[in-house]
């Protein structure tokens, strides 16, 4: 039993190697460094675009605000928010609705003639009622409620 | 044994290389390089003798390798850096292995009635009695008997490659000659 194991693993043997032999002597590709995989990329572009998107869209909100602001210290001639609001104020006050006047009268110019003088030591502002905006009233929905059941 | 099946394999490879296996350092690019140029061809060779087919044992290297890379900085030294490679070869073998598979049983299933297409001329120089037997036992099976039988790899080497028990490998190796007899009926006599 023995030697017919020995017969069998030595003819076993034998045929590998006229099976196999003719691959062992081919020539070796030359090993080239594998790229990072697009699975691996992946990740990274996401998070750097996502990134990215992010520091558009606070630019750009920067950018109008900004803008905003310096629009008004064109027109108000000053730096200071508080002289922005009086200049609106002023403007309100002198538009000819809050005047009584007719509602589509001459257009109204957005630097306000007097706004020069709000820079430096106007004198105080008249109160002034803003014009009565349309109320929207908003009623919640009605929620609904459980109905408990009513013990006897 | 060893001496004989390893004596072969060895001497394909350049003298400098057929020393016992240098030490390796994980991660570092050239060390691969090193492992790469010594033991393809013995990769190769195993991964032929699983699937029969020279061409697809050719990918299934390339692809082990590249897997193999990507887990370099991983590889722990105490273990052969060899059988690490043959370990990620088989299961890259293996996987191949069952896609053929049932590639092969949907081919059948749209052949029905219709005559069989010729071999591919890439598996007809495989078309020996003992390249046919192997491709009829498990993938696995046949990894460990080109392991022992071609390369000489001790049964330590093999459990390794294979990640299996060595206490499992007398057993598995036991296996696949039982079923190779049965495919070889009329060929030790």
């Amino acid at each position: 039993m023995a030697r017919e194991t020995r017969t069998f693993e030595k003819h076993l043997e034998d045929d590998l190697h006229l099976l196999l032999d003719p691959h062992a002597t081919g020539t070796i590709p030359a090993w080239r460094m594998p790229e990072q995989s697009s699975r691996r990329a992946l990740p990274v572009v996401g998070g750097a675009g996502a990134a990215l998107g992010a520091k558009i869209v606070t630019g750009a909100a920067i950018a109008v605000l900004a803008a905003g602001a310096t629009t008004e210290i064109v027109i108000t001639h000053s730096a200071n928010p508080i002289d922005w609001a009086r200049n609106v104020q002023q403007q309100v006050q002198a538009s000819p609705r809050s005047q009584g006047g007719p509602a589509h009268s001459q257009p109204t110019s957005a630097v306000h003639p007097s706004a020069s003088s709000v820079g430096g030591g106007s004198p105080a502002v008249p109160r002034v009622s803003p014009p009565s905006l349309p109320t929207v009233t908003i009623s919640p929905l009605p929620i609904p409620t459980p109905s408990t059941p009513t013990l006897p | 044994m060893r001496g004989r099946a390893g004596d072969r394999a060895i001497n394909a490879l350049p003298e400098q290389e057929a020393a016992a296996e240098p030490e390796y350092t994980p991660g570092s690019a050239e060390d691969f390089e090193r492992l790469y140029r010594r033991s393809y061809r013995k990769i190769l060779i195993t991964l032929i003798g699983m699937l029969g087919d020279p061409a697809a044992a050719e990918d299934c290297t390339q692809e082990a390798f590249v897997r193999a890379f990507r887990a370099w900085s991983s590889w722990r030294p105490g273990a052969p850096a060899e059988a690490w490679l043959h370990r990620i070869a088989i299961n890259t073998a293996v996987s191949h292995w069952r896609r053929q598979r049932l590639r092969q049983v949907g081919e059948i299933i749209k052949r029905i009635g219709r005559p069989a297409p010729p071999p591919s001329p890439a598996t007809i120089a495989e078309n020996t009695e003992l390249g046919r037997a192997l491709r009829k036992i498990p993938a696995k099976q046949a990894a460990a008997l080109v392991l022992r039988h071609y390369h000489g790899y001790t049964n330590r080497e093999i459990a390794a490659a294979l990640a299996i028990p060595e206490r499992t490998v007398a057993s598995r190796l036991a296996a696949a000659k039982a079923r190779l007899r049965v495919e070889l009926a009329d060929w030790a006599e």
